[in-house]
């Protein structure tokens, strides 16, 4: 009697799935259940990698929403600075499922909260994007006016979107217990001040995630009832972890436990899916190494790769060359091209 | 005492070289040299030997057919102006296409910003944009190009606002203009580009002289009595701009900036 595996394709197998396969192109590992075109409304959110996603996605021409585009007059380092076109919003990095979850709780039903202004000397800054203005703003009611306005804004922006791009980040993050919202940031690290009293650690489990998870599904579902949901989770390691681990068990932890929680809610749930980034930079048999030297940014081949894999699962490789072409026609060879990172601002705290 | 300095600009030097030649006697204490050059061709020059040479051809016959010159001796001045080189209002209203600000005295009246094509944005992002702009326009390009070669003063002069006629005709690429009158909003949009050019020059080395105030008209167009009967930056100075131009200012204007120049230098105008 022939075994399960006897009819196996040749995926499922190391062997032909990748020691002999092409790994350049690693096929059928990135298999899309959901129809991308040039054509699709996509809303991207996440870490620093999901910039990569929204840069090349809206560079090979594809319709990427952006609730709040920068004027046509603003240098790109300028807007990126004030965090323009980074993602479909200006909501800078949304590292965990669980402030993806209440970012879209207060964009349906909510409204900015005096309680999560942080004031720095004369600026005021908003605690859930605290480096979109890099000076701060003027006073608590110009934060909420800006803040209400850039809710509405997204709002807007969701309600057009077929698909949702979210890259998961980190599993740390911190919370205001008075509240239970966390942060993107530690407070302290970029505006505000930390307090034992009032802010504690999460480091979100696996369950956790996956009912965040869901529960943004059925949130953006709000907006569009047909709205799908592409998950990938960044291969960015953490900068710093309050875990008491060491950081590069930590980051496998965070890493793995992400990885795991997508999956187990991808299977389950109809209209998502899952692009293994992740896998495409840090498996060894992906070659590379596909980081920079301090082995924790990933390099342009890196994220190229990623791409281009992207790319020709979903039969836009043509694409990729536009792409490249129309980033690279800026005039400004000083540009600034890392990713926008709030969480490399812990960085600092290493010396 | 006489005072020498080099002008330096693009198609809207020709009213103040204009100006200059109509009346020069009101000026008696600025001995001037025009250099004029189309487009981006002032940026093709470099210092050689204390020396403003040519580097393209283009800039090289701009020299010598509409300034009779081969090089300027960079020593022989004691102050130099930037004029026109798009520092203008218009990369102000650019900005205001797809941007408002809470310093807007339309934005009082809005119940529902959100729904408006225009995103908002906070003054610092409006400010550091404005200055960026300007920082990246030739006037201030030709400026910090020119503080690389020389300790002497260097002046940029604001281009002229558009000109009033597009309160009556319609005019391509002002619409901007149009809905800042509507709004209410002219009068933030000329002081903001009057402090962000200021601070643009600073930071340039330079200083920013605005428009001189009684040739604007509702804060942010020229009264059509500075602006009608422009000439374009040609040899002779005698080859009128096309009858739809709304961006190059007359002679008078130019003697509006003759006298404003003289004043800041502290030297004799009639």
């Amino acid at each position: 009697m022939p075994h399960p595996y006897a009819d196996l394709p040749d995926t499922a197998f190391w062997k032909k799935g990748v020691d002999e396969a092409d790994r350049a192109r690693f096929p059928g590992l990135y298999q899309p259940r959901l129809k991308l075109t040039p054509e699709t409304r996509v809303a991207t959110a996440g870490s620093c990698f999901a910039q990569h996603i929204g840069t090349w996605l809206k560079a090979a021409g594809c319709s990427v929403l952006d609730a709040e585009p920068p004027p046509r007059a603003m240098s790109d380092v300028l807007a990126r600075r004030f965090g323009y076109g980074l993602f479909s919003g200006r909501y800078g990095n949304i590292y965990t499922a669980r402030q993806m979850r209440q970012f879209l709780e207060e964009v349906a039903d909510g409204e900015a909260d005096p309680r999560h202004v942080w004031k720095n000397g004369h600026a005021f800054r908003d605690a859930f994007r605290p480096n979109v203005e890099p000076d701060g703003l003027g006073s608590v009611a110009e934060v909420l006016l800006h803040r209400d306005y850039h809710l509405e804004r997204t709002s807007r922006m969701l309600r057009k979107a077929q698909l949702f791009i979210f890259t998961l980040g980190l599993t740390e993050a911190w919370e205001d217990i008075e509240t239970g919202r966390v942060y993107p940031l530690c407070p302290g690290v970029a505006g505000g001040t930390f307090d034992p009293e009032r802010h504690r650690f999460r480091n979100f489990r696996h369950g956790e995630i996956v009912a965040d998870l869901h529960a943004i599904r059925a949130l953006l579902h709000r907006f569009n009832p047909g709205m799908a949901v592409l998950l990938t989770v960044s291969p960015v390691p953490l900068t710093a972890t309050a875990s008491g681990n060491h950081v590069l068990s930590a980051t496998s932890w965070s890493k793995s436990t992400l990885r795991a929680a997508a999956g187990d809610f991808v299977a389950d749930t109809e209209g998502t899916d899952y692009f293994p980034s992740l896998e495409l930079v840090t498996q060894p048999a992906s070659g590379g190494p596909w980081f920079a030297p301090n082995m924790r940014e990933v390099s342009e081949a890196g994220v190229a790769r990623v791409m281009s894999v992207f790319f020709e699962a979903h039969g836009m490789t043509d694409l990729i060359g536009t792409a490249r072409d129309t980033r690279d026609n800026e005039d400004d060879s000083d540009r600034e091209s890392e990713p926008y990172c709030d969480e490399i601002l812990l960085q600092a705290f290493a010396t | 005492m006489t005072l020498r300095i080099c002008f330096l600009g693009n198609s809207h030097i020709a009213c103040v070289r204009q100006a200059w030649q109509t009346e020069a006697g009101r000026w008696s204490g600025i001995a001037p040299l025009f250099v004029g050059a189309h487009r981006n061709l002032l940026l093709e020059t470099a210092e050689v030997a204390g020396k403003l040479v040519p580097t393209s051809d283009g800039a090289a016959r701009a020299f010598a057919d509409l300034a009779g010159i081969d090089h300027v001796d960079l020593n022989a001045f004691d102050a130099f102006v930037v004029t026109g080189c798009l520092v203008s209002l218009g990369c102000i209203a650019n900005l205001y296409r797809d941007a408002r600000w809470l310093d807007l005295p339309s934005i009082a009246a809005h119940e529902d910003l959100a729904s408006e094509p225009a995103v908002l944005m906070s003054d610092a992002a409006v400010q550091m944009t404005a200055e960026d702009i300007l920082s990246r326009r030739l006037g201030l390009r030709v400026a910090r190009h020119l503080r690389d070669m020389t300790t002497r003063p260097i002046v940029v002069t604001s281009q002229a606002r558009v000109s009033a006629v597009i309160e009556q005709a319609h005019r391509p690429g002002v619409r901007a203009h149009h809905a800042a009158l509507r709004a209410g909003d002219a009068a933030n949009l000329s002081a903001l580009f009057d402090s962000c050019a200021s601070r643009a020059c600073r930071d340039a080395g330079a200083t920013f002289l605005p428009q001189p105030r009684h040739t604007i008209t509702k804060d942010i167009l020229t009264a059509r009595p500075f602006m009608d009967g422009a000439v374009r930056l040609t040899a002779d100075g005698s080859t009128p701009q096309p009858p739809r131009d709304i961006t190059h200012a007359n002679a008078r204007y130019g003697a509006a900036v003759l006298d404003q120049i003289a004043e800041h230098f502290g030297v004799q105008a009639v």
